[in-house]
């Protein structure tokens, strides 16, 4: 956001007296970088963009809550990552996956290998690619990788095990290798 | 929220992810903006006040954007919208896989054995025996240049099942696996050239095995999962090619660097200009070599002529426009060239006189191109007259042609002759030019 602390404080202000204006700029300003944190979590454009609105009226109603002074932004992304997530606990159909299978360490080809390929790919392929994983991975894999949330908080969140988190974090990252790797060679 | 200790894929995928970002698309904000008006005023969507609140919502979006504008203009920049954006169109640092597969055109095969071997990666916990006779290795002579075999990492044996190498269970399912699959033999391979210019393109050729995936690293942030990679190198530099094989069976791997490096020169960065002098009357092209480190040069003046000094003169014959190119060679043997177009503005055939009068008034009496007299150097002037062919010779510049014929020892008529001057320059290059004269009495 280039806006300058003042100029948002009015506008926060704005948005606490519910001045839709305000709202409306809030989500013009914030929209270009939430949007694709919504992509990361849905399945599709469609869900995300749902995603997006459900976090944005959260965000309106919340906005009390905003201490002034703290990364605006900071705050509304996470408000964006838990509407995701109670969309994920909403719709989770699917157990996570409980084992503690070992991911093998083939550290110097997979440091090439990273090197080499996947960052040759665009974000759309990496976006892509998330979005097919499955919906387990796909949240815990963001969570953990994008948000920096620890497994325990992970496990916290999502209501599993430690264990669990950890495998699927290995298991979401096995998979996206294996897609990003497809996709790198139908170009 | 901590910040995790990412390994490199995760952190590649965030990095780029946190890149990404969506083109605001104002029909989002129209779909929230009704979503808002239902949460906060849900009586409205009786259909009774439908009418209603359409002029009520139009005359409060008029004096919000009123007040809008009276506090917030000029402090916000508001993202472009309008129908000519895409919808869902999302702004990508798009990147291509730069250069992973550089097919040229191939050069030359040079085929310069590197080195052969064959290893087996054996794992830690399992001590085969009857593994040991293919434990070998050879070093094989090529080229003149010893290459010493390089022992590779071994790696340890992927369990497709869930047990833990701790199990004792799981032990025996392993010794079982390790038994039956193929093991990696070597990594090794072979490539054209250690040394080359750059803007050249290397073949490689690994050593063929079965159920192997490649990753070449070239050691300039380009990779290759091709068994036989072309690469174009195109900055001086010394790479260490590396190659890694992955077993598709059991995923071990082995690495393979060149003990000798892969030396790419840099080519001579060709550059040079020009000025226009006149000496005596004489026009010349003075040229500058901006080159630095070469060692060679040829230049090409675009009217035939050529020249291999460092910095030439030249003088042109015609004017007009002329291609100049001047290729250089550096030390490594490395060469680059380069293009450039130049004007000349006058013609020049040693500014000869087109007419004389050898009446004996003592004016004009005599003939010889006046550039002659003013360059060092020796000459031969014939002129050729149409009819009795040649009538005059000379190689002094004290005995110009007075109009007579040589031969007969006559006077020649009025009338249009030819003369050639073949003229040995002081870099001992001989140069001829011709043109006609006109005799008047």
């Amino acid at each position: 956001m280039k806006l300058e602390q003042r100029e948002l404080e009015r506008i926060v202000d704005g948005c606490k007296a519910k001045n839709r204006a305000s709202q409306q700029k809030i989500y013009e300003l914030l929209y270009s970088k939430m949007l694709p944190v919504c992509y990361r979590y849905a399945r599709s454009t469609d869900e995300a963009k749902d995603m997006l609105q459900d976090g944005f009226i959260k965000v309106f109603e919340k906005i009390e809550q905003y201490n002034v002074g703290g990364s605006f932004e900071g705050w509304v992304r996470r408000i964006i990552v838990n509407t995701a997530i109670d969309a994920y606990r909403k719709n989770k159909k699917e157990v996570f996956i409980d084992d503690e299978s070992r991911i093998k360490d083939n550290s110097d080809w997979e440091d090439m290998e990273s090197e080499s390929e996947y960052a040759g790919l665009s974000i759309n392929d990496i976006v892509e690619a998330m979005q097919s994983l499955s919906p387990a991975y796909q949240t815990v894999f963001n969570l953990y990788v994008m948000e920096g949330y620890t497994h325990q908080e992970i496990a916290d969140e999502l209501e599993i095990n430690i264990g669990t988190s950890k495998s699927n974090l290995a298991k979401a990252k096995a998979n996206m290798k294996t897609m990003l790797t497809d996709k790198l060679n139908r170009l | 929220m901590k910040n995790n200790q990412l390994d490199n894929f995760e952190s590649l995928i965030k990095s780029s992810l946190d890149k990404q970002r969506a083109v605001y698309d104002s029909s989002d904000w129209d779909k929230l903006n009704k979503k808002l008006d239902q949460a906060n005023k849900p009586f409205y969507s009786s259909p009774w006040f439908i009418a209603a609140s359409i002029a009520a919502v139009i005359g409060t979006v008029y004096l919000v954007s009123m007040f809008n504008a009276a506090t917030e203009q000029n402090t916000i920049a508001i993202p472009a919208q309008g129908n000519e954006l895409t919808k869902d169109e999302i702004v990508n640092n798009e990147s291509s896989i730069a250069n992973l597969l550089a097919e040229e055109e191939n050069n030359e095969v040079k085929e310069v054995f590197i080195n052969a071997e064959k290893e087996i990666s054996n794992k830690e916990e399992t001590n085969f025996n009857e593994e040991n006779k293919n434990n070998k290795s050879e070093t094989i002579t090529s080229d003149n240049k010893e290459v010493k075999p390089q022992n590779s990492e071994e790696t340890t044996i992927s369990e497709e099942n869930g047990f833990t190498p701790s199990d004792d269970e799981a032990s025996k399912e392993d010794n079982i696996i390790t038994e039956e699959i193929i093991i990696l033999e070597k990594a090794a391979f072979h490539m054209n050239t250690f040394e080359c210019c750059e803007g050249t393109t290397i073949d490689f050729v690994a050593e063929k095995q079965n159920n192997i995936d490649y990753l070449w690293s070239f050691d300039d942030g380009n990779y290759s999962k091709n068994e036989t990679p072309s690469h174009l190198f195109t900055s001086p530099g010394s790479y260490n090619i590396s190659l890694i094989v992955r077993s598709k069976i059991d995923n071990s791997i082995m690495t393979r660097s060149n003990d000798q490096l892969l030396i790419v020169h840099a080519k001579p960065n060709v550059q040079f200009d020009w000025e226009m002098n006149e000496e005596n009357g004489i026009p010349y092209t003075s040229f500058i070599n901006l080159t630095d480190k070469g060692t060679s040069w040829n230049w090409n003046f675009g009217d035939g002529s050529l020249s291999i000094e460092k910095d030439p003169n030249y003088t042109y014959r015609k004017k007009g426009q002329f291609l100049i190119s001047l290729e250089v060679s550096n030390i490594e043997g490395c060469i680059s060239s380069i293009n450039k177009s130049i004007f000349v503005n006058q013609d020049y055939n040693l500014l000869a006189p087109n007419s004389f009068t050898p009446n004996g008034d003592g004016i004009n009496d005599h003939f010889l191109p006046a550039a002659i007299n003013r360059l060092d150097g020796t000459f031969t002037m014939t002129v050729y007259s149409p009819n009795e062919g040649l009538v005059y010779e000379t190689k002094n510049v004290n005995q110009p042609w007075d109009g007579t014929n040589q031969k007969a020892g006559t006077k020649c008529t009025e009338g249009s002759y030819v003369w050639v001057v073949k003229l040995t320059n002081e870099k001992g290059i001989t140069e001829q030019y011709k043109g006609a004269v006109l005799l008047l009495k």
